[in-house]
């Protein structure tokens, strides 16, 4: 596969922006520095998957999981990111998982609405259950808006 | 007092409208701590999938995988420039030379050694030729 030698590139404004934030302010960083780093990273997107792919097929399995990715960071001797990773992937699966309930709440709404719809009468038994499921997914999404609320009141 | 709710309210939402910048997050290089983002990514998923596609026998790359690589890179990033500029002997620029030495200095930094290699200057490149010269001397 004929890949353009920019595709396998990190951009370099993202870059630039993680250098930044790690530098006390108003410290220059040379261009050529800031080209070297994106070079860096690159390459170490490279090794750290060679090396997580290569665990992977010492166990006979075809795709590279989290624990390979780990057990590839620990061999590459950057344990340090270990820990820090653990925590951010955590927080990541709960928030996909919340995102994921979320989109079921709303499909079951919306599911439910149009029954209604379709039942046609209004005073329906039915109807009760119905307002309770999208009380229950307008309450999951006010969720995020607690902060937001507060202040409202 | 309505007016000061309101501007509270709209500024909170520019916050949590850009999500490099949420309200929890203090910008590491001022703590010092290597990464203090939860769970949020700066670099491109789908750039770094091809990175990673691009190597040899790698077939499918697992969302957990794909993230926890990105945010890998992000944290290494990080550890670069800081270490990078830590024994830098001018701490207000961060140059190639900074790079390059603390890419030959650390051990596990190896891999590194020829995406950033060590600069000579061209009075002693000419000296390293001049060896080269000398050493086959009769073979030509």
């Amino acid at each position: 596969m004929a890949e353009r030698p920019e595709d396998l590139n990190l951009p370099n404004a993202v870059i630039t922006r993680i250098i930044k934030d790690m530098l006390p302010e108003g410290v220059a960083v040379a261009k050529e520095a800031r080209s070297a780093i994106a070079r860096a990273a690159s390459v170490f997107v490279l090794f750290a998957t060679s090396s997580a792919n290569n665990l992977a097929q010492k166990h006979k399995k075809k795709t590279v999981s989290a624990q390979d990715t780990f057990l590839a960071l620990k061999e590459m001797e950057f344990d340090k990111f270990i820990e820090p990773l653990q925590e951010s992937l955590e927080v990541y699966k709960r928030s996909q998982q919340n995102k994921k309930e979320q989109k079921e709440a709303k499909a079951k709404a919306k599911k439910a609405e149009e029954a209604d719809k379709n039942s046609g009468s209004v005073e329906d038994n039915s109807e009760d259950g119905d307002v309770s499921n999208t009380m229950e997914a307008s309450l999951t999404t006010d969720k995020e808006n607690d902060d937001v609320m507060e202040i409202a009141e | 007092m309505k007016w000061s709710n309101h501007t509270q309210i709209s500024r909170l939402e520019t916050e949590m409208a850009s999500p490099s910048k949420s309200p929890t997050t203090q910008s590491p290089g001022k703590s010092g701590r290597l990464s203090s983002q939860p769970s949020e990514l700066m670099l491109p998923t789908q750039r770094v999938k091809m990175i990673m596609k691009s190597c040899p026998d790698v077939e499918t790359v697992p969302q957990e995988s794909l993230y926890l690589i990105t945010k890998a890179t992000e944290l290494f990033i990080q550890y670069l420039t800081q270490q990078a500029h830590s024994q830098a002997t001018d701490t207000s620029s961060l140059r190639y030379d900074d790079l390059a030495t603390v890419v030959h200095s650390l051990d596990h930094l190896e891999f590194l050694r020829e995406t950033i290699p060590q600069k000579i200057t061209w009075a002693e490149a000419q000296k390293l030729m001049e060896q080269y010269d000398n050493k086959f001397e009769g073979f030509h």
